[in-house]
């Protein structure tokens, strides 16, 4: 592998890795989610991932109160007292120390830094699987792109090893970084969540100019896309950007698939274990017909349509 | 054996059967309704074995067997139920379970108990009318007693045997290794060679049997004359008897086709009265003749032995022949003709069922068969085997969804996606059927197995029963012989040998851990203990086979199959070119992850003391609850493509193995008649079984919980996906396991819910292929399932449920999100 010392010792913190999921690209994938994500989208299922530093999580219903965490935390941020675990956030540095201790794993440290050797070695494991499915690897998150030397690094090395590489990305990254990583991607999974800029910045926290002029520049260089639209009611499922989205991605001549992914709240106990609020959780489910009229409406733009989830 | 996946009770809702609408025909719809009724018990061959003992108390044994096997048959029951177009029944009853001398101990014991009673007992009921109970303790019973095989073994056993390795009169009720199993049973489980009777017919063979007969008259003949001549008497009786069985049916369906008023069935009925007069004595012409004669064939070996595992082999190979003729060439007979005669034929196998005990039936509910037709594969020059009959196999299964036959499909490199992808649509189902057989693990096993002969024999290899590797009707396979349950060793090289249940000192003294000053300490005690019991175990089984050897003989049997015509020598004596003694490992993941645990925990990281080890197992882990989870939580455990937790799996599977290839060098341990010894992973239920034999386990196991099942992780470790239990099953020796052993694995069925999905499953099938995984079963979840996991989260860990765009683990999720997903899992429909 032709790396310098740098990116040999270049880290970066993996929320996870989940090895045969089969929704994340053609054929069966291992995913990496990696930490850190410039958006603060209101309907997020994975908060744990929107922060680039570890964190702990907290399972209370796992606790069998042996009290090992308590002395151990050099904060006094644990309360074990009144018979539940509470963990004072404020003062809580997130040093991991209570989760070493914790056997039940009622405390977990999220974020682990692996280096690029760690991380092919984790993918490698399943390339009889990747050959035969014609799967491979989707980076995910968070954001999968924040770190360009990092990232692509990683990318020419399971490049090198020939597993094939997805990047699930929100889009919202300078065209520098991208453009860096186009030669090792085989496909996009690219979020597009509302088309009127005003609202993309209300429900998310930023612009949506970098990530729809990148999805163009993408598609201009014929990287295969994978448009994805979380579809959260009374948020992003107007008839009206529906429409729009379909105009856009009609014009993407790269373009394989429009997923439509529902709205779930199963990312709701995920917060409860971070202690932060959920902001949406009091929004109706998207009901079938309803989706099944969204995805003939993207169909009748002659686009391929699927709803995933 | 019976391979009912460990989660097959509780399929029914919520899975693709619910959906699914069968295409077959209103008469197999009939006929596969028919089934499903509760068994009874039929006292006919009781009834005649008690009549030929008598009357034929003088002649030598293997004759008085072919005469129990002629009276039987010339008395017995025959029925050709409405609808029917394959005629043969096994017991007189529609769904019946025979009661043979053999049982009588057991029987004797157990009916009228207010538990074990056969119509009491929670699974495998067998209903028995008071007559027949009457009948059963005032003839039968009292006739038997005393001349079974099991009072006969008890009766020369020594008292060493008895107490080390004979479950039912040990003074230890959690003896390590158990060899008793076979007590009160024929040989078995063997494959006739049912595409020689369909091209010679039993005529041909019984000309076979007067050559074999004649040249003993030779004058370089010497040895041995007299028994053989007698063999060769019993063997001919039995043919005899046979096909004139055979035309018994011939007979019956020619009366009911002179008295039936329908005329379609009229012609049927001539049909079957035509079939069953040629088939099986002569060779078959067609498709409907070589059903029949298979079938019948099928009968008469039930009759001749009473085991449960006696293998339909390649079908699809043998039968391809007669499907071309029939349907391809001479084109007498469509396609949808030739399936529904498959499924009329295929549902049979769920009409009868053996008789188990209380004890035996908990190791293998689901009515104790094993009649498993293997289908796929490749050809003996290693060309993709599958053929027209292939798919009709998949379509007729797909139709019936019924209990038996057990289905295994061979698959390697180049089985053609459309096998696949048909398969995979089964599993959908969830049925856990077909069972899937790796070709590359499966010809290295035959490797082991059969040294001595060729790639393209080892290519002809077949599931015969559960899990059992075999080349067919050249071998005679005693499959199931003897269970080691691995974690009691280990149970006994922590305790000094003692018995932490019962407190006995059964085992040598191997020393007290606290002593053991590194890790090779452990091994070398647990060594010590795989060897003493080995060589124990081989000695009661030696003793158990020779006994059956002295009485089990099966000269029906022997005739169809390779040797015992040659030889001149029964099956149950070695007859069959080749002979082999199964014996099954139990509890390989607990062992493996124990050691993993005192390894890492002990030794490595020095962070718990032999002390607090001791404490905490003898306590059953009670109090000891942080310990407890440091052990489950905090070492690698096997089935997570960990290759320290998967080398100590490798490191237990290799120590064992290594003693069972050192007894098959010491030949006195063997049956005089010779044979192997082969090693296999536990199959059936017995996980469930054995879990009350070892006390709590270092590996956090909570007595008296299951034992992990097969060669499968222990329920709830395996936290990195299907993949990652596949890969640690990979780094195995499992070659040096030729007899098998199987892997199951629970999928959501919401992983095959799309087209797509199906591909997918197909691309996994051809990498455990690829892997070297020899035998793997799918548990499709349903709901009800789902909800079982909700109540006990803790063995349901490794559950792997599609949330949306991603995966989870079922049980991380809480339980507001769970019912979500059994709610939506209900709706699914495909």
């Amino acid at each position: 592998m032709t790396r310098n010392s740098v990116t040999a010792t270049a880290k970066r913190l993996v929320l996870s890795i989940t090895r045969m999921t089969i929704h994340n690209g053609p054929g069966i994938r291992t995913l990496i989610l990696f930490k850190g994500c410039p958006l603060r989208c209101l309907w997020c299922s994975t908060p744990e991932a929107q922060k680039d530093e570890a964190e702990i999580a907290l399972y209370p219903n796992r606790c069998i109160h042996c009290e090992q965490c308590v002395p151990v935390c050099p904060t006094n941020a644990i309360d074990l007292t009144g018979g539940t675990m509470s963990v004072n956030r404020a003062v809580c540095d997130n040093c991991g120390k209570c989760a070493q201790v914790c056997h039940t794993e009622a405390i977990k440290l999220l974020g682990q830094e692996m280096t690029i050797e760690e991380l092919l070695t984790e993918v490698k494991k399943d390339a009889i699987v990747y050959k035969h499915s014609r799967g491979g690897v989707t980076i995910s998150g968070g954001e999968p792109l924040l770190n360009p030397e990092f990232t692509q690094e990683l990318l020419r090395a399971f490049k090198k090893e020939n597993v094939g590489v997805g990047v699930d990305t929100c889009g919202h990254v300078p065209w520098t970084t991208i453009e860096k990583v186009l030669p090792y991607i085989d496909f996009f999974l690219w979020d597009i969540k509302h088309m009127n800029d005003e609202k993309h910045r209300k429900f998310t926290g930023v612009s949506n100019k970098f990530i729809l002029s990148n999805a163009r520049s993408v598609s201009e260089r014929n990287v295969p896309l994978y448009i994805r639209v979380p579809v959260i009611p009374g948020y992003n499922d107007s008839e009206e950007n529906i429409r729009a989205v379909c105009e856009f991605a009609r014009d993407l001549s790269s373009l394989v698939n429009v997923d439509l992914l529902p709205l779930h709240h199963l990312g709701k106990a995920r917060y409860n274990s971070l202690n932060l609020a959920y902001p949406i959780a009091d929004i109706p489910l998207i009901p079938d017909d309803v989706l099944h009229n969204i995805k003939k409406m993207v169909e009748s733009y002659q686009l391929n349509c699927s709803i995933v989830g | 054996m019976s391979t009912v996946p460990s989660d097959k009770r509780v399929r029914n809702a919520g899975n693709g059967q619910e959906s699914f609408t069968p295409t077959c025909s209103e008469r197999v719809q009939r006929v596969k309704n028919r089934v499903l009724r509760p068994m009874e018990i039929c006292l006919e061959r009781a009834r005649a074995e008690m009549k030929a003992l008598e009357q034929y108390k003088n002649e030598p044994g293997v004759i008085q067997r072919a005469r129990i096997f002629e009276t039987y048959l010339k008395e017995k029951t025959i029925h050709i139920l409405e609808d029917e177009l394959i005629a043969g029944n096994i017991t007189s009853k529609i769904r019946g379970a025979s009661f043979s001398s053999e049982m009588s101990r057991f029987v004797d014991e157990e009916l009228g108990d207010p538990v074990k009673d056969f119509e009491i007992r929670p699974y495998d009921k067998v209903i028995i009318n008071p007559k027949e109970r009457k009948e059963i303790r005032e003839v039968l019973i009292p006739y038997f007693k005393g001349k079974t095989l099991g009072d006969y073994i008890l009766e020369i056993a020594s008292k060493e045997v008895k107490e080390k390795v004979f479950s039912i009169t040990s003074s230890c009720s959690h003896i390590p290794f158990i060899a008793d199993l076979s007590l009160d049973k024929d040989i078995g489980h063997q494959m006739a060679n049912y595409e020689k009777v369909l091209h010679k017919g039993l005529k041909g063979i019984r000309d076979e049997v007067e050559w074999c007969q004649a040249q003993l008259d030779q004058p370089y003949q010497h040895f041995g004359l007299q028994e053989k001549r007698d063999f060769y008497k019993a063997v001919l009786i039995t043919l005899d008897t046979a096909m004139a069985y055979a035309g018994r049916y011939a007979d019956l369906a020619r009366e009911m086709a002179a008295e039936e008023a329908d005329p379609k069935r009229k012609q049927e009925l001539e049909h079957i009265a035509e079939a069953c007069r040629r088939v099986p004595a002569n060779p078959a012409r067609d498709w409907w003749e070589a059903l029949q004669s298979v079938w019948m064939i099928h009968v008469l070996i039930h009759c001749d032995v009473y085991n449960l595992a006696n293998s339909l082999g390649r079908f699809d190979q043998y039968m391809h022949f007669f499907y071309k003729k029939s349907v391809i060439d001479e084109k007498t007979m469509s396609h949808d003709e030739a399936l529904e005669l498959l499924e009329c034929f295929w549902i049979k196998f769920n009409e009868w069922a053996i008789l188990l005990s209380y004890d035996v039936a908990s190791y293998q509910p689901g009515q104790g068969l094993s009649q498993t037709i293997t289908v796929g594969g490749q050809t003996r020059d290693g060309r993709d085997a599958c053929n027209e009959v292939t798919m009709l196999c998949l379509e007729a299964e797909e139709q019936l969804g019924r209990p038996q036959p057990e289905f295994a499909m061979r698959i390697w490199e180049g089985t053609p996606d459309s096998y696949l992808k048909k398969a995979t649509e089964l599993i959908r189902l969830g049925w856990g059927k077909p069972k899937f057989i790796g070709d590359r693990k499966a010809i290295q096993m035959m490797a082991k197995a059969y040294p001595d002969r060729t790639i393209e024999d080892w290519r002809e290899c077949v599931i015969m029963g559960c899990s059992e590797l075999c080349l067919p009707h050249i071998t005679m396979q005693h499959s199931w012989e003897g269970v080691c349950i691995l974690p009691k060793i280990l149970e006994l090289a922590l305790n000094d040998g003692k018995c932490t249940l019962c407190g006995r000192q059964i085992g040598p003294l191997t020393g007290d851990p606290r002593d053991f000053e590194s890790m090779a300490a452990v091994k070398r005690a647990f060594q010590e203990q795989v060897f003493y019991w080995m060589k124990h175990m081989a000695g009661g089984i030696k003793l158990v086979k020779e006994a059956q050897a002295e009485r089990m003989m099966a000269p029906f049997c022997s005739s169809l199959s390779e040797g015992p015509l040659q030889k001149g020598l029964d099956l149950s004596r070695g007859g069959a070119w080749y002979t082999s003694y199964g014996i099954y490992l139990a509890g390989l993941a607990d062992t493996a992850d124990s050691l993993a645990v005192i390894d890492k925990l002990i030794y490595c990281d020095k962070k718990i003391t032999w002390d607090q080890m001791l404490e905490a197992i003898k306590a059953n882990w009670e109090g000891h609850e942080n310990l407890r989870q440091l052990c489950i939580n905090g070492v690698p455990k096997y089935g997570n493509d960990d290759d320290f937790a998967d080398s100590w799996a490798s490191w237990v599977m290799n120590t064992w193995y290594d003693e069972v290839d050192w007894i098959n060098i010491r030949k006195d341990l063997l049956p005089y008649y010779g044979g192997l010894y082969i090693g296999a992973g536990i199959i059936g239920q017995n996980n469930v079984t054995f879990g009350p034999w070892p006390g709590a386990l270092p590996n956090g196991r909570i007595y008296p919980r299951p034992l992990a099942d097969c060669i499968s992780p222990s329920p709830g470790v395996d936290k990195n996906g299907p993949t990652a239990v596949v890969r640690s099953v990979s780094k195995l020796p499992t070659h040096r396991f030729a007899m098998g052993g199987p892997l199951n694995l629970r999928l959501s069925h919401q992983l095959l819910a799309t087209d797509r999905d199906l591909d997918n499953f197909v691309s996994f099938l051809r990498a455990i292929e690829e892997l070297g995984i020899y035998h793997t079963q799918f548990n499709v979840i349903s709901s009800e399932f789902l909800r079982k996991a909700m109540k006990e989260p803790e063995s349901h860990r490794d559950l792997l449920v599609r949330v949306a765009s991603y995966c989870a683990y079922f049980c991380e999720l809480t339980e507001e999100q769970q019912l979500d997903i059994i709610n939506r899992t209900e709706q699914q429909a495909w």
